[in-house]
């Protein structure tokens, strides 16, 4: 990939605190305007990710390349990157207005006192947040600090917005609402998003694409679509819409497809990411989505339900299938199916994934 | 209960009347017309009058503020940059440094006093301005220490972060962000500074030289010659000030406390 078409690029870079390895040799790139997820249990490196793309945290080796400039050892004030900060970080003794005209009025470029108001007021109106200018920040509630952090980020129109967990602070519903305007409002602006979360709903709803992270390295980088569908390891595959990992005995290879066996039956799975082959008899994990499990009379396999939940419109049973509890996803409700029913079930062919165990132990 | 209840007021009112009493006898006798303070003969100012007439006290007065706001500043810019220093540094010993920066507040004054006049001997510097100058700074700066240390603890420094994030430089940052957001506690501990420094006496007779007084020297030097109501009405505008500088430095303290 070049530069011009990359806004942003991470060569191999590092970072480890005392003993501790926070990030190990991670490289990637983000394509100019897009909206890049990195998604990942709290301690995986995340925020030490982005604190290294705004300059905040030096990193041990390799380079930030922004814009086909390296900027891995500028000051965090020579990069135009801006950060939305978990904490929101605002000024507290700075009124609404200028903590939002901030950047404007340190930059180098000094801008007319009329282009300043209408620039700040521009930024507050993409947050929808004009009236509140004359407010201090102990006067407003969490989801106005956040949209005032995000005004202070955008007004100076950086060329990668970073965004360290911003609605984690918030209740469902106003999460839910942001994480559209967020969405939108990076449509309307054409700035690069790099977001940080822990949440794959958030991830799922939003991302162009999704960095699955774990200590320290990304596990997968693709499309919402390509995590969801082949999950390249079981972590990713639990972590991304919870999946059901069956554990398979490898058959063979065929193309895009293999033979494997479960509960000693034969069935059909996609390769997905999986490169390395596999010997004959040798034990690997599938995953496999909820809403693909068919329960029907007709099917191969059998389970015994412990659990059944009812929520949002989607009922999930969970049932024992040798020593595996799997969980299938039905939309409506169906009383035909009780805790303790022995049912039977079938995994149409290619509907499970192959996937790498990363969790340890045999799957 | 009753009873518990007035007996726990006893304690309070003694104490009040130990400390306020001889305190509230030496303001009403400055607006005494007598001489004598054995008896009151009506209202009057003539004694403040009498004050401001006199150049002598006069002059300790301006000696005595220009000693207090410069000492007050110098302390301030080294607590503030010592408690900055030290909010960052990683030192295994940085409590036992912090300790000890606090020690000259239970030095027994006279011996601090002792210890500077020493010093500067050995230093061969000129009793005077500059002496009274070093040493007031040098008790002082514990005061706007501990001020600027506890509001560093609850400062959360992610703002200055978000300051260096959005452009600023290090520099920038400081004066933009840290300083105003520390300035309550900077100005608070300026304030107790300038009044621990307004009536000193004890430290100030060990450095000061022959030729420069302050007002606390003044009013000692001027008790051993008599008791006289002029020295009752100077004494009640040196505590109308520090009462003044100690109100001003708590109003700050609670007004920031309320918008952060």
């Amino acid at each position: 990939m070049d530069d011009v078409s990359n806004i942003l690029e991470i060569r191999g870079i590092s970072k480890s605190f005392g003993e501790t390895s926070v990030i190990r040799n991670l490289s990637f790139s983000v394509a100019r305007g897009e909206f890049l997820t990195v998604l990942g249990s709290s301690g995986c490196g995340k925020t030490t990710l982005l604190r290294i793309i705004c300059g905040l945290e030096e990193t041990d080796a390799g380079q930030v390349i922004l814009d086909g400039r390296d900027v891995t050892a500028a000051e965090p004030n020579l990069r135009e990157v801006n950060t939305v900060f978990q904490s929101y970080a605002l000024f507290p003794h700075m009124t609404v207005f200028e903590n939002v005209a901030y950047p404007l009025r340190i930059a180098k470029t000094k801008i007319s006192k009329a282009e300043l108001v209408r620039r700040v007021s521009e930024a507050l109106e993409l947050v929808r947040m004009t009236g509140c200018e004359r407010r201090y920040p102990s006067a407003l509630s969490g989801g106005q600090k956040q949209r005032i952090a995000i005004a202070r980020a955008i007004v100076g129109r950086p060329r990668v917005l970073l965004l360290d967990e911003p609605l984690g602070a918030l209740d469902l519903n106003l999460r839910r609402q942001m994480q559209t305007e967020l969405k939108n409002l990076q449509k309307s602006l054409g700035i690069t998003f790099i977001y940080i979360t822990h949440d794959q709903e958030e991830a799922l709803n939003m991302s162009d694409r999704i960095a699955v992270m774990k200590n320290g390295q990304f596990l997968q980088i693709g499309t919402p679509a390509e995590i969801y569908d082949s999950p390249k390891t079981v972590y990713a595959a639990r972590f991304v819409g919870e999946a059901n990992i069956l554990p398979c005995t490898f058959g063979k290879m065929t193309g895009d497809a293999a033979e494997v066996t479960f509960e000693g039956l034969p069935l059909t799975v996609r390769r997905g990411c999986i490169s390395r082959e596999y010997g004959n008899g040798e034990s690997v994990p599938a995953a496999l989505r909820g809403e693909q499990i068919v329960i029907s009379d007709a099917g191969r396999f059998s389970g015994v339900v412990s659990d059944i939940s009812f929520a949002g419109g989607v009922m999930r049973i969970t049932f024992g299938c040798g020593g595996t509890l799997l969980t299938a996803v039905r939309y409506g409700l169906d009383t035909s199916v009780k805790t303790g029913d022995t049912i039977r079930f079938e995994i149409p062919a290619s509907a499970a994934v192959l996937c790498e165990n990363d969790e340890g132990g045999t799957a | 209960m009753k009873k518990l209840r007035k007996r726990a007021l006893i304690y309070p009112i003694v104490m009040t009347v130990l400390t306020y009493l001889p305190i509230l006898v030496v303001a009403v006798y400055s607006f005494n017309e007598s001489k004598l303070s054995s008896k009151w003969d009506g209202f009057s100012l003539k004694w403040y009058a009498e004050l401001f007439r006199d150049d002598s006290i006069l002059e300790a007065l301006g000696n005595s503020v220009f000693l207090g706001v410069t000492s007050s500043v110098l302390a301030a810019v080294i607590a503030t940059s010592a408690a900055l220093g030290m909010a960052k540094s990683k030192l295994p010993l940085r409590h036992w440094v912090e300790k000890l920066a606090l020690l000259p507040l239970i030095i027994p004054e006279i011996v601090l006093g002792m210890v500077f006049l020493a010093f500067f001997s050995l230093l061969g510097l000129p009793f005077g301005m500059l002496t009274l100058i070093i040493a007031h700074t040098a008790f002082c700066i514990p005061y706007i220490y501990t001020e600027v240390a506890a509001a560093l603890e609850n400062l959360d420094l992610s703002a200055v972060e978000a300051a260096r994030d959005l452009g600023a430089g290090r520099l920038t940052a400081f004066f933009t962000v840290t300083l105003p957001m520390l300035s309550p506690a900077v100005i608070s501990g300026m304030f107790l500074s300038f009044a621990m420094s307004f009536d000193d006496v004890i430290i100030s007779i060990f450095v000061t030289g022959v030729s420069v007084n302050t007002l606390p020297i003044k009013v000692y030097t001027q008790i051993k010659t008599g008791l006289s109501p002029k020295i009752n009405a100077l004494c009640t505008i040196m505590l109308a000030v520090s009462v003044l500088c100690l109100a001003i430095a708590g109003i700050i303290k609670k007004i920031h406390r309320k918008y952060s």
